[in-house]
């Protein structure tokens, strides 16, 4: 399979994805678009596996790059969390939905936070 | 040097293992390479890595 080959498969099956866990979350079942998310991993695993072997996906450019963005976008979401936190929670009057939202985005950047150390510790010291 | 010898970016990229976006940014000067891309260049090429990174 040739790089535009597997673009233009990876695409189709990202479209398919989409409009399948559409199709199920309408029809008020939310175990189906777990069924279909596997399967389209494995569809892109495959893909990926017929690629031939000297074509380049991504190189250290790329993951450079990639680096980067993940670090602004940890640090934007950890920005946007905090401040969003504290002014939902003071418009929310410990109850309600405003509450609950500014529960889910504290504990989510909490979350990211120490997923982001331990990974970060972990990798730093693989690469000794 | 990459012209002088005839070959394509596209090409290049292809030899040394990266995208050709990269070989453009190489050349552009926006890109630093690692120390394994700037040997296989140098290794392409059959020059030392100062001939082909060093500005004289």
């Amino acid at each position: 399979m040739t790089l535009k080959q597997y673009r233009a498969c990876r695409l189709a099956i990202i479209v398919a994805l989409s409009l399948s866990i559409s199709l199920a979350i309408g029809l008020e079942n939310y175990y189906l678009p777990l069924v279909f998310l596997l399967s389209a991993s494995a569809g892109l695993y495959y893909c990926r596996q017929q690629l031939k072997a000297e074509s380049v996906l991504a190189d250290e450019r790329d993951y450079a790059v990639a680096g980067r963005a993940a670090r602004y976008a940890i640090l934007a979401y950890g920005w946007l969390g905090a401040v969003g936190t504290f002014v939902l929670m003071a418009l929310s009057n410990k109850e309600g939905i405003m509450y609950a939202l500014s529960q889910y985005l504290a504990f989510s950047v909490c979350f990211l936070m120490l997923l982001n150390a331990f990974l970060f510790r972990y990798l730093s010291r693989r690469s000794r | 040097m990459r012209i002088s010898r005839g070959i394509t970016q596209e090409e290049l990229a292809r030899q040394v293992g990266v995208r050709r976006e990269t070989i453009v940014f190489l050349e552009q000067g926006k890109y630093n390479p690692s120390l394994r891309l700037a040997l296989d260049i140098a290794k392409f090429f059959k020059l030392k890595v100062e001939a082909i990174f060093l500005d004289d």
